[in-house]
């Protein structure tokens, strides 16, 4: 397959072409989605090296997932999700600790104002601390939606409801972290 | 007052930029400034060398385990001399040398100079792969590869130059190709010919990004491709000549012993038995076999118990 023409076909094409071991096709799709793939697990191990080799193995899951996978409504993107919420369940399970989420995301490179950006920096992170206590779907309605700057049609597509459902879920999830952080505005 | 849902949608807007924070209640301007705040903690992109040294090593992956029904498929089996590869092209080959030696070097000469696209290129394929037969020695027959790839990117420049960008993704094709031969048969040469390679693997990017400059929009992905190859065959080299396995020593890989070894009963972590083809933890939607093995997701929230199934609604 031409690099150039199969990088322009449809996810359903390539996993076609990938079912019948055409090695290109997967690696068009690893293209495709690896960048997203790798930044949520960044989001939620403790370093580079963690995400890159988790990253890793879910392209490997997925590709011998993939004789048994159909679409069925659900896009490919959505299963390599899924996959990589296993490859992180086995990943806790194997190290045995615990990440906290404030660590296992790098603050951006600091602005021109270095003492402002250590107060919101200082912000950002009380309020990662107060989502850790919000239940699992509003964590990862924020993560995606807002960590991770994902559409909301893409958030309905890999958290399997509706784009109103997601959007509800986002506003009663940033609603429950604002009381959290209200609560308790000086942090641990 | 709306409901939730209004006042969902209103914020979802504000986050996509189509509501100014003026516009919005004094609650949804405190959520719209909250998420801008943890937003500030949006985590990285990957390197570009991490992903396309994962991508190389997928990919090898794959051919190493797929019985091949592509053609280049046949490619992944070392023999003592490429033309064993493609009996049908080496056949091919040693008629036109036969027909060379009878009528002369005439069409030899009208096609050395066509492009992929005109009516001689096969010839010029055919006479590139006679001579490649006819090559016993290993080292000349490395030495015609590397002339090959070389000869393959100036055929993109060539198109390139003459705008036909019609043809630009056989040449591309035909240039990887090439780049895969040349590759594979260096790893079994002398250490001053990896080098002679990978400084041409540089020369070809250098290339390829003049020509990517001023290439079509349609020719951009091809030729980002081809980049990409080159860029990827020269990490390979490199892991090679510093005595690393190309497939081991990439950013980002994953400990050999975890998963590059399968075959030998190692388990990758957490990686339940092979003969369950579904990712563990749970089956994804779309997946016909189920997993038998659910657990929770990682995080202090309660148990998700979708395994492919749906969550509860908020």
């Amino acid at each position: 397959m031409t690099e150039g023409l199969g990088s322009q076909l449809p996810d359903a094409e390539l996993v076609a072409r990938a079912q019948e071991g055409n090695a290109e096709a997967f690696g068009h799709l690893y293209q495709r989605y690896a960048t997203q793939i790798y930044r949520y697990l960044r989001s939620r191990v403790g370093n580079e090296r963690d995400a890159e080799d988790l990253t890793e193995a879910v392209f490997v899951r997925s590709y011998e997932a993939l004789a048994g996978y159909q679409e069925r409504g659900h896009r490919y993107s959505a299963f390599l999700y899924q996959v990589a919420r296993n490859v992180l369940v086995d990943h806790y399970r194997s190290a045995r600790e615990e990440y906290s989420l404030e660590d296992s995301i790098p603050l951006s490179a600091p602005g021109p104002d270095p003492e402002t950006e250590v107060i919101e920096a200082d912000e950002a992170k009380r309020l990662l601390q107060r989502m850790e206590e919000l239940p699992e779907d509003y964590q990862e309605v924020i993560r995606l939606r807002i960590l991770l700057s994902m559409p909301t049609a893409r958030v309905s597509e890999w958290m399997d409801r509706s784009e109103g459902a997601v959007r509800v879920l986002l506003y009663r999830a940033l609603k429950s972290l604002r009381k959290l952080a209200e609560v308790e505005p000086d942090g641990e | 007052m709306a409901s939730d849902q209004e006042r969902a949608n209103r914020l979802d807007r504000a986050l996509a930029g189509q509501l100014a924070a003026s516009e919005l209640d004094e609650e949804l301007a405190s959520l719209l400034n909250q998420a801008h705040e943890l937003r500030r903690l949006e985590p990285p992109h990957p390197s570009r060398a991490f992903l396309a040294a994962t991508r190389h090593r997928l990919q090898n992956r794959i051919e190493a385990r797929t019985p091949r029904v592509m053609p280049r498929a046949e490619k992944t089996v070392r023999l003592p001399w490429p033309w064993l590869r493609r009996p049908s092209l080496a056949l091919a080959g040693l008629a036109l040398a036969i027909l060379l030696l009878v009528s002369g070097t005439g069409v030899a000469f009208a096609s050395s100079a066509s492009l992929p696209g005109d009516p001689l290129y096969p010839v010029k394929q055919g006479f590139e792969q006679a001579r490649l037969a006819l090559t016993i020695r290993e080292k000349a027959q490395l030495q015609l590869l590397h002339q090959y790839a070389n000869r393959r990117l100036e055929e993109i420049e060539e198109l390139q130059q003459s705008a036909r960008a019609e043809n630009m993704p056989a040449a591309i094709s035909g240039y990887e190709q090439a780049v895969e031969d040349l590759v594979s048969a260096v790893q079994e040469g002398e250490d001053s010919q990896l080098v002679g390679v990978q400084q041409s693997l540089t020369h070809h990017q250098q290339v390829l990004q003049e020509v990517l400059q001023r290439a079509p929009d349609p020719a951009v992905p091809g030729l980002e491709n081809a980049l990409e190859k080159a860029s990827q065959s020269q990490q390979v080299l490199e892991a090679l000549k510093d005595g690393r396995s190309p497939s081991d020593e990439a950013p980002g890989q994953l400990k050999k012993e975890e998963v590059d070894e399968p075959a030998e009963g190692r388990t990758p972590p957490g990686q339940e038995d092979k003969s369950s083809p579904g990712p563990p933890g749970g089956t994804p939607p779309g997946q016909q076999k189920k997993s038998s093995t659910p657990g929770p997701p990682p995080g202090k929230g309660p148990p998700d118990d979708r395994g492919g199934g749906r969550p509860d609604n908020p």
